[in-house]
């Protein structure tokens, strides 16, 4: 094998390495298993629920919530189909337990992030951070989109929002 | 040290009174309830107190706080704090025109396990009966408010300070200039109250002068009518004989026609030490919530960048007198006992006086604040105003003493010690 | 853009340490306790009040200086930090980002106003105080630098406010929590190229002066003193 082609070879596994790795990095986020069978694509797309009608504070405050038991009571007090995860559901709702839903997305502690500025002020839809829900029959598992610093800072440059470090960093 | 004997006074301290009551069994109480204070702490006669409690068979305290007075108590009622209750205020001293406060609870329910001392005291009168329930008939102390509030919101003066300024403005110039009487419903008032959170009355009414000139002469007098009577009634007369007959009395050391007007009073105190001691309370030590707070004790002393103890501020040249150093720790003594401090150098202050701050030294575990510091109170000797009968803070003799020198222990060296 | 800066009337501070307390308030600083602040004169504040003393006896006279990070338009920390945990914003203000920090302390060697503060241990925050902190600020960990930040996230929050009802920010709309809390109205707070503002103006007065201004450091917090 000649030199130049050793080297193309390496170059070649260096590059596919590296983009392997970033996706990868990109999966790697922990999948974890959800306590319910929720399906997001049903609520929104044929009940015609909006984002906020269950995770509420999204538009008005800096954390959004993931609705519990108090949220899906407004609907389910008691069973409207035959569905065995609204059977699930109505268990905790009816013995007043909350539901054990696993975080999936956070940022980190010296990460300052609020809501309300990305979506009632900056006016950016939900799905860009969280991925397009329509379509998800399936409980949210793992993060449908990245969180990165580089992310947020790439929206950031591409929307002409500042980089300050102090902005998010406080 | 019952204070008994101590010279006679126009005025009595309230708990060096209460306590001295109790102990000579001239004033026997069978129940004493402390509301949102703390004397045992706050008051120089403090220690007369925690001996006369011993002495009341019920003694309830109604405190936020465990303070060092509710550890004394046999009951304890948590209150709630002030953001939890209802309160009303009324014009605050210097301010020319009237105005009333009204604060709602915005903690609501509060925090802990908590009942507003006047709630507690209106439904002890309920099951008392007869005179007491009918003497305070309303359900809680909102409910009190509002009726003490219904006069205001029937005589139609003043206006509740609205968001909008011209509204307050409009109102002003009709108290001026046109008069109208709005009687307004006292539900109403108490709302608009409650949310606009004051009332203000920037004209003084007139047509009650007779109240409000209610002196000899009829015209304004530039001294304390209040003085002026009392001395008179010690001197048994309504003369100005009776009058010096009465300051004579007292043993006063101002002229008598400065008695009633604001003048020095030179301290009568006597006993050992070269120094006066002056007690008082820093702008962090002020109000029920702030030593309670780690964040206050550590801005306790911030003049010095120094927080967490007790501080001696004597002039530089008594310190050179002293061959005392910023920073070195010293004893101060006085009769009543003794206190440790760190000496702070301040140029400015009165050669001669040693001035410790209140508001450390708590016995109990306040907040953070449990065995910080100490009590300057706790030196003060028995010493009292003629006129307001106070137990006066700056009538004590006092020394220092070198503990040690700051930086580094051992001990103090042979030319340090004074006293 | 803004050039946040400050004014500080010294004719008008009585000393009253409300912008002291304001400041751990609102920036949630940890009490440290007594054996750091007695024992190791490790005082835990972004803003003191410094006593300055002229004359003696009677003729004493006492000024008080509040003092906090100057802002400066050439700061000595930012040169000495390996890991740029320390920076000069875009509107001005000296960031200290908590999350980069090594906790080397170069900074504060540089720092001639010595003006920030190290958090040696973790911060305690005893009973329900963490409940009471302000959501807008973070709680620091042990081992990094902290200091004065103008209250940042202040002016971040009338920045949205404004730009949520489409207008530019007005003079007097961002304060610092020292400057809104000073009952004499001592401390102004303001952006230094608005040509109206009052910070500007105050900043330009015949009595105004910065601290050390002969070191070069070009600090944005100017004192008003009358001349002697």
């Amino acid at each position: 094998m000649k030199l130049s082609t050793r080297v193309g070879l390496v170059v070649i596994a260096v590059l596919v390495l590296a983009v392997t790795g970033a996706a990868v990095a990109r999966l790697a986020w922990p999948s974890v298993e959800q306590p319910l069978a929720f399906n997001h694509r049903l609520h929104i797309v044929e009940l015609g629920n909006t984002c906020t009608d269950c995770h509420l504070y999204a538009e008005s405050g800096v954390r959004a919530t993931i609705p519990n038991v108090e949220v899906c009571s407004f609907c389910h007090e008691e069973a409207q189909t035959d569905s065995p995860a609204e059977a699930a559901l109505l268990e905790f709702v009816q013995a007043g337990e909350p539901i054990p839903w696993k975080k999936v997305y956070w940022v980190p502690e010296h990460v300052y992030f609020s809501h309300r500025r990305h979506t009632t002020i900056a006016g950016i839809e939900c799905a860009e951070c969280h991925g397009v829900m329509e379509e998800k029959e399936q409980p949210v598992s793992r993060r449908e989109v990245p969180l990165t610093m580089e992310g947020c800072m790439d929206c950031h440059d591409e929307k002409g929002a500042s980089n300050d470090c102090l902005l998010c960093h406080r | 040290m019952t204070g008994a004997a101590a010279a006679p006074t126009l005025e009595e301290d309230p708990v060096a009174a209460l306590a001295e009551g109790v102990l000579d069994g001239s004033r026997p109480l069978e129940a004493l309830f402390v509301v949102d204070c703390d004397p045992l702490h706050t008051s120089p006669a403090g220690g007369l107190l925690r001996e006369a409690l011993d002495r009341i068979p019920l003694v309830v305290s109604m405190t936020p706080f465990r303070d060092e007075t509710a550890a004394a108590a046999g009951f304890v009622l948590p209150s709630p704090v002030f953001l939890e209750a209802w309160q009303a205020t009324t014009t605050p001293a210097g301010v020319p025109f009237s105005v009333l406060g009204l604060g709602e609870p915005v903690v609501d329910p509060p925090l802990f396990d908590t009942r507003h001392p006047a709630d507690v005291l209106l439904e002890l009168a309920r099951h008392l009966g007869g005179n007491s329930a009918a003497a305070l008939p309303w359900e809680g102390y909102d409910a009190y408010l509002k009726h003490r509030l219904e006069g205001l919101a029937v005589s139609g003066q003043g206006a509740v300070i609205s968001s909008s300024f011209e509204e307050s403005w409009v109102h002003y110039m009709e108290e001026r200039g046109w008069r109208f009487s709005k009687r307004r419903d006292t539900d109403d008032f108490y709302r608009e109250l409650a949310e606009q959170a004051a009332w203000w009355n920037p004209v003084r009414g007139t047509g009650n002068w007779e109240r409000l000139f209610r002196t000899p002469s009829g015209r304004f007098e530039f001294y304390s009518q209040n003085l002026a009577r009392r001395l008179q009634r010690l001197g048994a007369g309504s003369d100005a004989e009776a009058f010096s007959r009465g300051a004579a009395s007292l043993g006063l050391a101002a002229p008598v026609d400065e008695a009633c007007l604001p003048h020095f009073e030179p301290p009568s105190g006597e006993g050992e030490g070269d120094l006066w001691l002056s007690v008082f309370r820093p702008i962090t030590a002020r109000g029920r919530l702030g030593i309670a707070s780690p964040m206050v004790l550590e801005m306790f002393g911030y003049p010095f960048l120094d927080g967490w103890r007790t501080w001696a501020e004597i002039a530089p040249e008594t310190a050179h007198e002293l061959h005392l150093e910023d920073g070195d720790e010293v004893q101060v003594r006085s009769e009543r006992g003794e206190v440790e401090a760190v000496v702070m150098i301040r140029p400015g202050t009165s050669p001669g006086i040693v001035h410790l701050p209140a508001g450390l030294g708590h016995r109990e575990h306040v907040g953070a604040a449990g065995g910080i510091g100490a009590n300057p109170l706790d030196l003060v000797a028995d010493v009292r105003d003629p006129l307001s009968g106070a137990w006066s803070p700056n009538a004590t003799r006092v020394t220092l003493r070198l503990l040690r020198r700051r930086d580094h222990g051992g001990p103090p060296p042979a030319h340090g010690g004074h006293g | 853009m803004a050039r946040w800066g400050m004014v500080i009337d010294l004719d008008r501070c009585n000393g009253c340490g409300g912008c002291m307390a304001a400041c751990h308030k609102e920036n949630n600083l940890a009490a440290v306790g007594a054996d750091e602040t007695v024992g190791m004169d490790r005082a835990f504040h972004w803003l003191k009040i410094l006593p300055e003393v002229s004359g003696s006896g009677a003729e004493a006279e006492v000024r008080h200086v509040p003092h906090m990070c100057v802002q400066c338009d050439n700061p000595p920390c930012i040169r000495v930090c390996p890991v740029h945990a320390t920076y000069l914003g875009e509107e001005g203000i000296v960031g200290q980002v908590y999350s980069r920090c090594i906790g080397c302390r170069y900074c504060m060697a540089a720092c001639p106003y010595n003006a920030k503060v190290f958090n040696w241990y973790e911060p305690e925050w005893p009973g329900d105080l963490k409940k009471a902190a302000n959501p807008d600020v973070s709680l620091r960990p042990k081992g990094v630098v902290e200091k004065c930040t103008f209250c940042h996230h202040r002016v971040v929050r009338a920045r949205e406010e404004a730009r949520a009802a489409g207008r530019p920010i007005a003079d007097g709309e961002v304060t610092t929590a020292c400057a809104e809390t000073c009952p004499t109205k001592a401390i102004t707070f303001g952006d230094l190229d608005d040509p109206d503002s009052r910070v500007r103006r105050l900043s330009r007065s015949s009595r105004a002066f910065r601290p050390h201004a002969d070191l070069g450091t070009e600090p944005k917090v100017f004192y008003l003193a009358k001349k002697e």
